[in-house]
């Protein structure tokens, strides 16, 4: 029995991340990000709507900022650095999702990042070691979330 | 990384769930209200007429909606107000009786609204009014503030914001646009106050300031 074959044998999720096939679960993690960067922006754009063409420059300008991200991290990368990228686009939705999760859309953008996270840690599961490259791109993620909301904040009145 | 690599998968996967369960948690809770725009359209209590608001159409306002009071609904609530004395003593609720009716219901002060500290924007007008019924109202109309957490309307004896020093907290902002009643608790002496402040009691910050005009 290879260590592949064992792990597979004892742990639950290895079982779980094999359900998928590696190009399967990078083609998911690339149309969730689509997916969650337009909510993001839709969120923006129901604001807008919602109040009769208000236009709320703060709102705008964080789903701008969080969805070209979201699409700059699918830009393909090799090794390492790839799978911290592509979890790094994923977890910013995730984490952007929480922060606009009152409304909806924020709430779709947080479930569209997290399927695409699970997506990301599969195909780098079974190409061979990234897992931990997820990890530390799903909370990287997070702090460029926070980053870009306080950035916002401060530098863009409504 | 290597810590990540070998630890058990029973282990790490609760780990990364909690912590990440926690992060996003903070998120919502400290950063949601950045984002957010809520409104809150009630009838002006001096005339009884719904005035319109800036909030949108009817849908996108009962969709946002947190309260429509109607006249009556709010004349008879109680004042949520605390008073925080000049003297640095522990904040009390004011508890003058109510002005028996008054024939001098109308308009006593009013103000506009302007933004607050850099970075905090505010619009649209106010009025202090006493009711048909004696009682002290506060009516804020076409009014708009920048989203934040934490926001209170406060009157404050100065013209320029929140001093901290004898401040009346009347209560929690209802929503961050429409129009909107906040009742003053009775007795209160209005001519002691020179502005409106929307304040951000986490963080004290002026998000928006109304010097007051005497009628």
């Amino acid at each position: 029995m290879t260590v592949r074959e064992a792990a597979i044998a004892t742990n639950p999720l290895a079982r779980a991340a094999e359900l998928l096939p590696a190009r399967a679960a990078v083609a998911v993690s690339i149309a969730a990000r689509v997916l969650g960067a337009l909510s993001v922006l839709w969120y923006a754009y129901d604001q807008y709507d919602a109040f009769d063409g208000r236009y709320f420059p703060r709102t705008w300008a964080y789903a701008v900022a969080v969805a070209v991200l979201a699409v700059v991290s699918m830009v393909p990368v090799r090794g390492w650095a790839g799978v911290a990228a592509s979890a790094a686009g994923a977890g910013l939705l995730v984490f952007a999702g929480a922060i606009l999760a009152r409304e909806p859309w924020g709430v779709a953008a947080l479930v569209a990042g997290a399927v695409a996270w699970l997506a990301v840690a599969s195909a780098a599961y079974q190409r061979g070691g990234g897992s931990p490259a997820a990890i530390v791109g799903l909370f990287a993620g997070a702090g460029l979330a926070f980053a870009v909301a306080v950035g916002v904040a401060l530098g863009v009145g409504e | 990384m290597r810590w990540l690599e070998r630890g058990p998968w029973f282990v790490v996967a609760p780990a990364v769930l909690v912590v990440a369960a926690g992060v996003g948690w903070f998120g919502y809770t400290f950063a949601g209200d950045l984002f957010v725009q809520t409104c809150t359209v009630e009838a002006n209590l001096l005339t009884g007429e719904a005035e319109a608001s800036n909030c949108g159409d009817e849908a996108a306002v009962s969709a946002r909606a947190t309260t429509t009071a109607t006249p009556a609904d709010t004349a008879t609530a109680t004042p949520a107000a605390t008073e925080t004395p000049a003297t640095g003593t522990p904040a009390a609720s004011p508890t003058a009786s109510p002005t028996p009716a008054a024939s001098g219901a109308g308009v006593l002060a009013r103000a506009m609204f302007r933004d607050g500290e850099p970075g905090h924007d505010g619009e649209g007008r106010a009025e202090l009014q006493r009711l048909a019924d004696g009682m002290l109202n506060l009516y804020v109309a076409d009014f708009s503030v920048t989203s934040g957490p934490d926001l209170f309307v406060v009157l404050s004896t100065s013209p320029d914001g929140y001093t901290g020093d004898g401040v009346l907290v009347l209560e929690r902002l209802k929503a961050n646009n429409g129009n909107q009643n906040y009742a003053i608790p009775a007795g209160t002496d209005l001519a002691r106050y020179r502005s409106i402040v929307i304040w951000c009691r986490q963080f004290d910050v002026d998000f928006a300031i109304a010097t007051l005009e005497v009628q």
